[in-house]
């Protein structure tokens, strides 16, 4: 009985995905909420290992931490003794700087994952792809 | 829609800063994070700048096997990065079983924050030694240099910063750029290894090629003679190495030793960062 029970609830869940898994419906926002609330940053150490707990101070300290994470700590350039041998040839470099052209272009675009997350401007690579002959000078 | 400024882009090699603006999402690294540095930013690109990386990655892919080192498995096209990993099994297997006078030792190297903390003028240092043409380094230099982030927490975008050296994770060729970073790494260790009795890199059997290290992306494994000499030698190298590429911090987080425990002691000392 108990692994009946197990089975049906298992499979009707299962159901719920397909049918509404990506739906506007309830179970939609459910999951979504739930998500939201499982990846919130509620509180966060700082650097002398305090809580913080106030969302405009968790902000502030991830900015804080990332500017200076990517800050240099050489402005000015330094010097570097290394010596690498020259394998890059002069055909190599031909095919490295020749003029993009439109079948480049397409590649590029055609070999992004079509869902991944978009960036400031929104755009899904995705929704490039299928009429990506419209980027091609022509069309 | 993209062809102007993509040419815009590979005829004058200027980019738009506002094409560059990047969005960095913190994907959390362990189950229940507790400060900001077990977030491992991720940058989602815009689509303009990603279609431009994507385009130099193509272009790089086939000279990449001639530039990078066949220790490095990671990210090549045709190398697996299970061969590494056999060949570690098969060096820790000949430790164990280890007869003899000669001792040896692995290191394992962690880098903190590796990606990030890359100095621009030591990649495009490499890149030039490496022989690649002015303008494909123009190129790499512009795309690395005009990026500006905001991050995102909990949903809302704050913060404007412009980084002043770091590679971004989620850019499609920092993989790559990485990649040529520790090939520095290794050719100094190839350059150590073949001056006589350094003691630095491990054969597997007599007639076998040395191995100086292993290399997977940022994770490597080091190979050296468990006396002072060799060791201080290959701290030279790692430092030097450090200093190089900025500030890169290195750690040592696991040390296995062959048969012959006792050297210990003087192996462990002698390594300072």
């Amino acid at each position: 009985m108990h692994l009946f029970n197990q089975k049906y609830w298992g499979k009707l869940a299962r159901k719920d995905w397909l049918v509404n898994g990506d739906r506007n419906s309830r179970f939609f926002h459910q999951l979504m909420k739930a998500r939201k609330s499982c990846n919130a940053i509620v509180k966060i150490k700082d650097s002398s290992s305090v809580w913080v707990d106030s969302p405009t101070h968790i902000q502030q300290l991830f900015v804080h931490d990332f500017t200076s994470r990517f800050k240099s700590l050489h402005p000015t350039p330094f010097s570097i003794d290394f010596v690498l041998p020259l394998v890059v040839s002069e055909e190599d470099n031909i095919n490295l700087v020749k003029p993009v052209e439109d079948h480049g272009i397409k590649e590029a675009i055609f070999q992004m994952d079509k869902y991944k997350a978009p960036g400031p401007d929104g755009f899904l690579s995705g929704s490039l792809a299928p009429d990506s002959h419209r980027c091609m000078p022509g069309h | 829609m993209y062809a102007r400024p993509l040419n815009r882009f590979f005829i004058d090699g200027k980019l738009l800063k506002q094409v560059n603006h990047t969005l960095i999402a913190l994907i959390p690294k362990v189950e229940n994070p507790t400060t900001t540095t077990q977030f491992r930013p991720i940058n989602l690109c815009n689509s303009l700048y990603k279609i431009i990386a994507k385009i130099l990655v193509n272009r790089m892919h086939p000279v990449l096997g001639k530039i990078i080192d066949l220790v490095e498995s990671a990210f090549v096209p045709n190398r697996s990065i299970h061969d590494n990993i056999l060949l570690t099994h098969e060096v820790r297997s000949k430790f164990k079983h280890m007869k003899g006078k000669k001792s040896w030792i692995a290191l394992k190297l962690d880098m903190e924050k590796a990606y990030d903390r890359v100095e621009w003028n030591f990649l495009l240092e490499a890149l030039k030694q490496l022989g690649f043409h002015s303008k494909w380094i123009h190129w790499i230099q512009e795309c690395i240099s005009t990026v500006s982030y905001s991050i995102i927490v909990n949903g809302e975008v704050i913060g404007f910063f412009s980084p002043s050296r770091g590679i971004c994770q989620g850019d499609p060729f920092s993989p790559y750029l990485f990649l040529i970073c520790m090939e520095v790494l290794t050719r100094e260790l190839r350059k150590a290894q073949n001056t006589k009795k350094c003691g630095i890199g491990y054969k597997i059997s007599p007639r076998a090629t040395k191995i100086p290290c292993l290399l997977f992306a940022d994770d490597s494994l080091l190979f050296c003679r468990s006396n002072l000499e060799a060791c201080q030698r290959l701290n030279g190298v790692l430092v030097n190495f450090c200093r190089n590429s900025g500030n890169l911090s290195i750690f040592i987080s696991r040390l296995s030793l062959s048969q012959k425990m006792r050297r210990l002691m003087t192996a462990s000392c002698c390594f300072s960062f």
